[in-house]
């Protein structure tokens, strides 16, 4: 689903020139889970980016689903992401101006999805996560692991091929650390591959594959014996 | 998904609530400016525009020239004119003149001084259309004694009783009412009460169309010219007209008349000559009025935008999120133009309510009748909805394209500066709302300083505590005016009282003044004032040599002229002492002698340098008396002269008023501009600050961390206070600079229409620095002394 050869970042400000990615080759199956994970300023943030095509490669080369994102504009990244991608952040990033309904319901509209099927959609995800009795509180209104679970059910809403994690667990305490990994789990045997950052040894355990990176290199890659369903 | 965007733009404007009031007030205010400007704009600019064939109609003007050079340039026609072009020129369809008088009006026991009869042409209603309720517009006016009067001119002195038919008793005539004609609409620029059939004038044996009285420029004389017809032509025509019919007496005169066309829609606006129907108005203030609406509304705009920048960054992150779920840049834009709109159409509907609420005041500012009517003005309705779409576009434009243009990776690493974006631009923006701000302090203080110094100055004369009557042509009182007087001067509150043909500030006659006798000997055209021997003293005139006129002289009556210095320099003497015994003659025949210099004073406004006037004893010009009196108590006074008046001329009214007000009626229109220029100074300065306070709590919002790690260090509270406001008194100094020399050239011209004026001082602008400094000041320090008082532990736990 996912390969990508010699892939390069490299930021630039007008003084220093930082490499954050270098030479980091990838192939990622339909369905796996991988997780990254690498000390801070390794590159993990970057290649997350890259991957769900949030920032463009400086060089290298990057084929998602068969097509080559690497040179996309900003417009051509954001149509593929639509319905391809989902996202989990470590700070949640849910919109506070929005009910949770409305916060699981936005990639649909953005899809331009008819409402019947919205609704029958959203309900269902939140159901899947266990939070439908929240579904008009706003994110305020919700603890911290019930926040996540919105985030989750608004990654998956629009059944996309892959998920992004970005230490989904980092602002939770153990037990709805643990809950929100149990989530993850149930949506990648349902289907999805992820990739997932994390400074978490015990959640890179939930994984199939364990990629280490350091200064931007891939370091060592680990295969657990948690076969994929999907291989 | 439109559901969704109101829903996200609702629940913002709500979670900011302090911002979206700041936002939507300072916006409503700008609107309800701008559209109430506009009001004002359209009604000066649509004056006389419904009648029929406005585009047809002129105004014959006519200017007056002495061999001398002088020159008379006036408003006014003469009455053998207008049948003259009618005559001559087949392209002119009709012509209507005007004359205006003021006559004492009787019905039974109502009685009553009307300053609005016009004596006017039968061909009035061909021209114009006035609309007549009741009578036949083609024969009305027609026969001699026929008069029409308003809807409120008839109830006044008929109450519910039918007048027409009825009789009404003018200046001791009978008049049979013969029409009912609707009130002149308030643009239109002259209004009557009455119309008086010209025939009538024939009758009266005034001979309007005699020979000589070519010269007698006393109708405002309209032409109503055929469609498509070559104006060119036509006035190529008029202009040596005159000559045609009374070459010999322009030779023999030294005088010659010019006649040009003024368009009927362009005299309120521009026409500014001698014995104007009412005052008129000036294109200049339509375009001041005009900027300074511009002005507050970009105030408002720039608000609008650099309150939504600034506040950018707590809508970064819903940016970013809603990219990363598939949002194109372009959906951004929209959303964030929709919002915008939103907001400004929110201001709308605010402004719209005070617009109602406000027009009464604004009216009575602004002595106008102007209204919004929804319905019957659909169209301005509807532009004011496309406007105010318009600002929410233009004022949304730059956060839309800012906040869409955030990238989600850097929206996510909290590389998107809380607001950084756009600092210039919301400094830049803030140096032109305080710029703006300070020009216009300055001008409404200079326009205000004027003011004051007309009101004020020495005008040679003393003007207060007179009383002035109005004689009119009252020859009772005229033809015993010593026994008059002397009854007056019986009133132990009267100090002395004397007789005019006019009075300060007050349209004075002009003849023709010549120092050789004779009819061929150059002349120059000059001010004549008809006054009687306490004249000087009652108006404490100076002399500067010689005597004023004086009954101890007998001769005085008919051989004495006074003049003042402006009339000396004019008439090529160095000294005052060299007039004196010179012999002067007015109008080519009355020769008298200088008694008399009597120093320059303001007997006109101070718009106008101090013309040359020559004074003279002449009892059948008397048209006023003036009164000096000392007393507290007027209302006595004023019974006690009544006393008097009614004795000399039983029946008629007293009309009296004071000489000073009646003086100071002369700045009244700059009066107005300078109440109007100073409230929208006051409002702008207002929606200035409003936004001032919004980006400085906003400044404060965004420094917290630092005013927290400060704090930690040991920085002081004034130490605060004085970093957060340092940053805005820099942006108004530097508005300031930009300000003045703008003011500067703007005021120095608009004084440059006055012959007296004062001098653009330093302190002006020194003064209208420090007030938008000192209000900007107070603005900003509510929320840097917020800021500074704010807990550091807090502030850094927050951060």
């Amino acid at each position: 689903m996912i390969k990508a050869d010699h892939l390069k970042k490299v930021y630039r400000t007008d003084e220093v020139e930082t490499t954050a990615l270098n030479n980091v080759n990838l192939e990622i199956e339909a369905g796996e889970f991988v997780s990254v994970m690498g000390p801070s300023g390794c590159g993990k943030s970057t290649l997350l980016n890259i991957l769900g095509l949030l920032d463009n490669p400086s060089g290298g080369t990057y084929n998602f689903l068969g097509h080559d994102v690497a040179g996309y504009s900003e417009r051509q990244r954001a149509q593929f992401r639509k319905g391809n991608i989902g996202f989990v952040f470590q700070s949640f990033n849910l919109i506070d101006e929005l009910t949770v309904y409305e916060n699981v319901e936005l990639p649909l509209l953005y899809l331009g999805m008819a409402s019947a099927e919205r609704v029958r959609r959203v309900e269902e995800t939140l159901e899947r996560v266990n939070i439908m009795h929240r579904k008009d509180h706003f994110p305020q209104q919700l603890s911290g692991g019930q926040q996540q679970r919105v985030a989750v059910a608004r990654a998956v809403v629009a059944s996309p091929k892959l998920i992004l994690a970005d230490e989904p667990t980092g602002n939770l305490d153990s037990t709805n650390g643990e809950e929100v990994m149990q989530l993850l789990t149930e949506m990648n045997e349902a289907g999805a591959a992820i990739v997932m950052v994390t400074h978490s040894p015990a959640d890179a355990e939930y994984s199939h594959r364990i990629i280490h990176l350091f200064d931007g290199h891939i370091v060592t890659e680990n295969f657990l014996e948690r076969k994929y369903a999907h291989a | 998904m439109l559901k969704n965007y109101l829903k996200i733009a609702l629940r913002n404007l709500k979670k900011s609530a302090g911002y979206t009031v700041i936002n939507i007030l300072g916006l409503a205010i700008g609107m309800t400016c701008c559209v109430l400007i506009a009001l004002y704009v359209w009604d000066e600019t649509s004056f006389d525009r419904f009648h029929d064939k406005a585009e047809q109609i002129y105004r014959l003007r006519v200017e007056r020239y002495a061999s001398g050079g002088e020159s008379e340039l006036t408003s006014t026609a003469s009455a053998p004119m207008g049948p003259a072009i009618v005559q001559d020129f087949p392209q002119v369809e009709h012509i209507a003149r005007i004359s205006s008088r003021t006559y004492l009006v009787e019905q039974g026991d109502r009685r009553f001084y009307e300053e609005e009869f016009f004596w006017v042409d039968s061909t009035f209603f061909d021209v114009f259309s006035f609309k007549l309720v009741r009578g036949n517009p083609e024969t009305a006016l027609t026969a001699p004694f026929s008069v029409v009067l308003t809807e409120a001119m008839a109830e006044k002195y008929f109450g519910r009783a039918d007048p027409m038919g009825q009789i009404l008793t003018i200046e001791d005539r009978d008049y049979t009412i013969t029409g009912i004609v609707e009130v002149a609409p308030a643009q239109s620029h002259f209004s009557y009460d009455f119309l008086g059939s010209f025939t009538t004038l024939e009758v009266f044996a005034e001979e309007p169309s005699s020979e000589w009285n070519w010269w007698s420029l006393s109708y405002h004389t309209y032409l109503l010219v055929a469609e498509g017809a070559s104006l060119e032509t036509l006035q190529e025509g008029l202009r040596e007209l005159p000559s045609r019919y009374i070459g010999n007496q322009e030779s023999v005169s030294g005088y010659r008349q010019f006649l040009y066309l003024q368009p009927l829609t362009d005299i309120h606006l521009t026409s500014h000559y001698r014995y104007e129907l009412q005052p008129n108005s000036h294109t200049a203030y339509v375009y001041v009025f005009s900027a300074i609406a511009f002005f507050i509304l970009l105030i408002a705009c720039i608000n609008f935008m650099n309150l939504s920048t600034a506040r950018s960054a707590q809508r970064a992150q819903e940016v970013g999120l809603r990219k990363v779920l598939g949002a194109q840049k372009g959906q951004m834009i929209k959303q964030f133009l929709g919002e915008s709109v939103f907001l400004s159409m929110l201001a709308l509907v605010l402004a719209l309510m005070l617009i109602q609420v406000l027009l009464p005041s604004f009216n009575q500012l602004a002595s106008k009748e102007l209204s919004l009517h929804y319905i019957r003005q659909a169209p301005l309705v509807l532009a004011m909805v496309g406007f105010a779409g318009l600002v929410g576009l233009i004022a949304g434009s730059y956060p839309a394209f800012v906040l869409s243009s955030f990238k989600p990776v850097e929206v996510f690493k909290g590389r998107v500066q809380s607001g950084a974006s756009g600092v210039f631009l919301r400094k830049g923006l803030v140096v032109v709302q305080f710029g703006i701000s300070v020009a216009l302090i300055v001008g409404s203080l200079l326009v205000f300083e004027q003011l004051d110094f007309m009101q004020n100055k020495n005008l040679g004369f003393e003007k207060e505590q007179v009383l002035v009557l109005r004689v009119r042509n009252n020859e009772a009182v005229i033809e015993s005016y010593e026994a008059f007087k002397d009854e007056l001067k019986k009133q132990p509150s009267v100090l002395s009282a004397a007789f005019s043909s006019s009075i300060p500030g007050r349209d004075q006659f002009t003849n023709v003044i010549s120092r050789q006798q004779g009819m061929n000997e150059e002349g120059q055209t000059m001010y004549i004032l008809a006054v009687d021997y306490d004249f000087a003293e009652t108006y404490g005139l100076e002399m500067a040599t010689g005597r004023a006129l004086s009954e101890d002289y007998p001769s005085d009556d008919t051989s004495a002229f006074v003049i003042n210095e402006a009339a000396l320099k004019a008439l090529g003497w160095q000294a005052p002492d060299e007039a004196l015994g010179q012999q002067l003659t007015r109008q080519f025949s009355d020769t008298r002698e200088v008694v008399g210099v009597v120093k320059d004073f303001h007997f006109q406004s101070l718009q106008h340098s101090i013309d040359p006037i020559v004074f003279q004893i002449r009892r059948s010009w008397y048209g006023y008396v003036s009164v000096r009196i000392a007393t507290d108590d007027v209302p006595a006074t004023v019974a006690a002269i009544d006393g008097v008046w009614q004795a000399f001329s039983p029946g008629r009214p007293l009309e009296y008023f004071f000489l000073d007000d009646d003086y100071d009626r002369q700045y009244r229109a700059e009066q107005r501009i300078s109440k109007i220029v100073t409230v929208f100074t006051i409002l702008a300065l207002f929606i200035a600050c409003l936004g001032l306070f919004g980006l400085a709590a906003f400044t404060a919002e965004q420094r917290t961390k630092e005013i927290g790690v400060r704090k930690v260090l040991g920085a002081s509270v004034a130490g605060i206070v004085l970093l957060l406001s340092k940053d805005f008194v820099k942006l108004v100094s530097l508005a300031f600079v930009l300000a003045v020399p703008l003011a500067y050239f703007v005021m120095n011209s608009w004084l440059d229409d006055f012959a007296y004026r004062i001098e653009i001082s330093w302190p002006i602008f020194l003064m209208a620095g420090l007030a938008a400094l000192g209000v900007a000041l107070l603005t900003v320090s509510y929320q840097s002394v917020r800021a500074a008082l704010a807990d550091p532990v807090e502030s850094l736990r927050y951060e």
